[in-house]
């Protein structure tokens, strides 16, 4: 038995490594684009902001799936489920309430979120990491804009606690922790959840949606790795120049190359379209879209999956913010479609048409390997670290 | 509550930062560092499970040492001396 408990404890006792997660968030996200579509936060997002627009009357679209069975809508929920069982089992559930000033940053960020994902044409998950895994000259455009958006995000951050530190101080409480008297509570409820995500596709296929659950399995596993790993594209934007550790940085770049290089094996053997996942944002689109998103995911304290997985987690912090992504995105969206910028956001550029297969790989490959060496130089120097 | 290997030690200032979400946790306990003696003791409140990971590579880049943390009814308490 105490053999089972150090690997409960190995699993749901302590957080998992940083970069074994980046492998496994790179392998889960070569697997779902082989299924079907790679991994993205805002599409999904904007499916319920857009049923919000339509129940008022704002936006008329007679063709919108719904949220349960749109792919993009069903990774997400599959997040939020999956954090939910990992938070659980590793008994870090508990419904966290900030003071009054966080919730105001959680809205503003959120809502920077959805505008930014808009004009890149995707979050920093389906904008930057899948995109540059589908080789989109777009996605390294965002990956311009979300760097220097987080620099803009921290800088905001240490202005307000010294200038306004009100506005983040005030009674923060907590509900529904995990109790001491009775410890198993919350990983029996965690294998309820994971027990019922399991059910969902075998549901879904009785009820005639064919394949359509699988999609809340995909999102239950990112949920899963990102709450155990704590796994975060903000703090590998961040963390260089705040504390200066370059963990999630070098996880992060190491999970770019291997989503991209399992993309590039799909597309270079015609298993899926070449095109896929590329989209025409490089330009203004990705370079401002990137900023934009850069600076919400740093007020809100979550990007594109982090502010999912975290509503799962029980963060209520996160539950404005991707109440404010939503309605973000989809109003954006319908802005940008009215005054027609939306055919203005850049050129869909597929790099191995403009550098061929080799070098397209080679830049990517360069490009991750000089942004971690960049954090793990710093992380000895502390140039660029201002904490 | 129980600090782990540590005898409790003189608590020189705390900062409640419970349901402060990432990163302002780590950026409060940086600047109440900053303002404080070598050798002084701050002691955090934070209800964010990601405080743990965060806080030890905080100490890990910038040399103030975590002395211990515990964790009781969903509120992680920290003891971080301030390096000399």
């Amino acid at each position: 038995m105490t053999a089972f408990r150090e690997q409960y404890d190995a699993l749901f006792g302590r957080p998992w490594p940083v970069w074994g997660a980046g492998v496994l968030v790179a392998a889960a996200n070569v697997f779902l684009f082989a299924f079907d579509r790679p991994f993205t936060a805002s599409d999904g997002v904007r499916n319920w902001g857009d049923w919000v627009l339509v129940a008022v009357g704002i936006l008329q679209r007679p063709d919108l799936i719904a949220p349960w069975l749109y792919s993009g809508s069903l990774l997400n929920l599959g997040v939020v489920a999956g954090a939910l069982a990992a938070a659980l089992l590793s008994r870090e559930f508990a419904v966290r309430v900030p003071p009054g000033g966080e919730l105001v940053k959680g809205g503003v960020g959120g809502a920077m979120l959805g505008i930014g994902a808009m004009l890149a044409l995707g979050c920093n998950i389906g904008g930057f990491f899948s995109a540059v895994s589908a080789l989109s000259l777009a996605g390294l455009g965002m990956m311009i804009g979300l760097c220097a958006g987080a620099i803009i995000g921290l800088r905001y951050l240490l202005w307000e606690m010294e200038h306004r530190p009100r506005w983040s101080s005030g009674r923060g409480r907590v509900f529904a922790a995990s109790s001491t008297n009775r410890p198993a509570r919350q990983p029996i409820l965690g294998v309820v959840v994971a027990v019922l995500v399991l059910a969902a596709p075998f549901v879904y296929a009785q009820a005639g949606h064919g394949g359509r659950g699988v999609f809340l399995l995909f999102g239950a596993a990112f949920g899963f790795i990102f709450q155990r790993s704590r796994l975060c594209l903000v703090r590998a934007f961040r963390e260089p120049f705040m504390t200066g550790d370059g963990e999630h940085t070098r996880a992060a770049a190491l999970a770019i190359v291997i989503s991209m290089l399992g993309f590039a094996v799909l597309k270079f053997a015609d298993l899926k379209d070449k095109g896929e996942w590329v989209f025409p944002a490089a330009g203004a689109g990705a370079l401002l879209g990137g900023l934009v998103f850069g600076i919400g995911m740093v007020l809100a304290g979550g990007c594109g999956a982090g502010s999912i997985w975290r509503m799962g987690e029980g963060q209520v912090k996160l539950w404005v913010a991707v109440a404010t992504f939503a309605l973000g995105a989809s109003l954006t969206r319908l802005a940008l479609t009215q005054t027609g910028l939306q055919q203005k956001l850049g050129a869909a550029v597929f790099m191995p048409a403009v550098f061929g297969w080799a070098g397209a790989i080679a830049l990517v490959i360069l490009i991750m390997a000089v942004w971690a060496a960049f954090a793990t130089w710093n992380e000895q120097s502390r140039r660029f670290s201002v904490v | 509550m129980r600090i782990r290997n540590v005898p409790e030690p003189s608590i020189t200032l705390t900062l409640d930062c419970k349901g402060l979400a990432c990163p302002l946790p780590v950026l409060k306990l940086s600047t109440a560092l900053k303002s404080l003696a070598a050798g002084a003791v701050v002691e955090m409140l934070s209800t964010d499970p990601g405080a743990v990971p965060d806080v030890e590579a905080y100490q890990k880049r910038s040399g103030h040492r975590l002395l211990g943390w515990s964790e009781e009814g969903g509120v992680y308490r920290f003891l971080v001396q301030r390096a000399t």
